[in-house]
């Protein structure tokens, strides 16, 4: 099972990234730790920490509608808020389309 | 009405289970649910696409408290892939259901019936519903059913074909050789495909283009439902015995003299 963030840690990145998200200074600081990883077979890279719940906010998606992989093991949708993603996940989002018969 | 009948933990009563793919639009899909009177539909889980915005979600038309959502792992070729996509949907859905489909050929999409019995044995130990797609191969069916799979839903025609069922014989080989529902899974063209497979004593008949590729995909839905239970119907009554020549249906004594 995937271990969440040392509390203390993401705590502290939050209370770094606020003032600088304000003036959108947050993706441009070389001072604030990335995250890399793949997202449906696409690269990114975005601040860290980065929860799966911060994920799917980045992306507007919303969490009754999809589910997650990291590295081909799911997440419980009960364990968004405490499973960051890690330098070089792989992440899976997926949802329901129409398919049958 | 004909009897219920049991899937794993769940009783249902429409004999007709109706797949989501390749409909116009949510709005056709859900129409055509309703008119089949089905209660259980079938999904595929694929990647967000995240270059779009979400423009509504299936699940939103199909709401899983109205219906019993039946999640596939359609497309997928391996049983490690099979495993992983059922158990994205499970999280998803919050269903034990799987259609499980695992593909041993893109051309013919006819499954890979080693990896299949592989990945159902799996997915029964973690605990799902499993109900695989599989040639119209008895011996599969019987191994199927050993690994724990709910029903085996063998193939009247390949995928999409709207060929029918195209080996009675071997469909009724395998309602001797399991006991578990059997449940025709593709091939469906028309109502009177349907019929047969219900006639030939099928638990019921799982089809979406069927449905979804006829002109008129809410009336053919409805014809659908019609026909699965006038199958079902005609198969509980008992069929009359096939004779080669002719019998009188009318009585052959009292007939008129001309003069």
């Amino acid at each position: 099972m995937r271990t969440s963030a040392p509390r203390s840690i993401s705590a502290q990145a939050r209370d770094f990234e606020g003032p600088l998200t304000r003036f959108n200074l947050g993706e441009l600081s070389a001072n604030v730790p990335r995250v890399k990883y793949v997202l449906n077979g696409e690269s990114h890279e975005t601040p860290a920490p980065l929860s799966v719940l911060d994920l799917l906010g980045r992306f507007d998606l919303r969490r009754q509608r999809v589910a997650v992989a990291i590295n081909a093991e799911v997440v419980p949708k009960s364990r968004f808020a405490e499973v960051f993603v890690r330098d070089g996940d792989k992440v899976e989002v997926i949802h329901a389309v129409g398919g049958g018969a | 009405m004909s009897s219920s009948f049991r899937i794993g933990d769940l009783e249902l009563h429409s004999r007709l289970i109706v797949g989501s793919g390749k409909f116009k639009s949510f709005e056709e899909n859900r129409l055509a649910l309703d008119a089949s009177g089905t209660e259980m539909t079938t999904v595929a889980v694929r990647r967000v696409d995240l270059t779009t915005r979400e423009a509504g979600s299936l699940l939103d038309w199909i709401p899983p408290d109205r219906f019993h959502i039946m999640p596939n792992t359609a497309g997928c070729t391996t049983a490690k892939e099979a495993v992983l996509t059922a158990q994205l949907a499970r999280e998803l859905l919050d269903t034990k259901l799987v259609k499980l489909e695992v593909i041993g050929d893109p051309r013919t999409l006819f499954p890979d019936t080693v990896a299949t019995i592989e990945a159902a044995r799996i997915l029964v130990a973690e605990g799902f519903t499993v109900l695989p797609y599989i040639t119209d191969d008895p011996v599969a069916c019987m191994r199927l059913e050993e690994v724990g799979c709910a029903a085996v839903m063998p193939l009247g025609a390949p995928i999409s074909s709207g060929l029918g069922i195209r080996n009675p014989a071997n469909i009724r080989i395998i309602l001797e050789s399991v006991s578990c529902p059997v449940i025709v899974d593709a091939g469906v063209g028309t109502a009177s495909d349907a019929a047969i497979a219900m006639e030939l004593g099928c638990t019921a008949v799982l089809m979406s283009t069927g449905i979804a590729a006829a002109k008129d995909p809410i009336k053919m839905a409805h014809a659908m439902k019609l026909a699965v239970e006038a199958g079902r119907a005609a198969y509980e009554a008992g069929r009359m015995p096939r004779r080669l020549h002719a019998q009188a249906s009318s009585p052959e004594s009292g007939l008129i003299d001309l003069p």
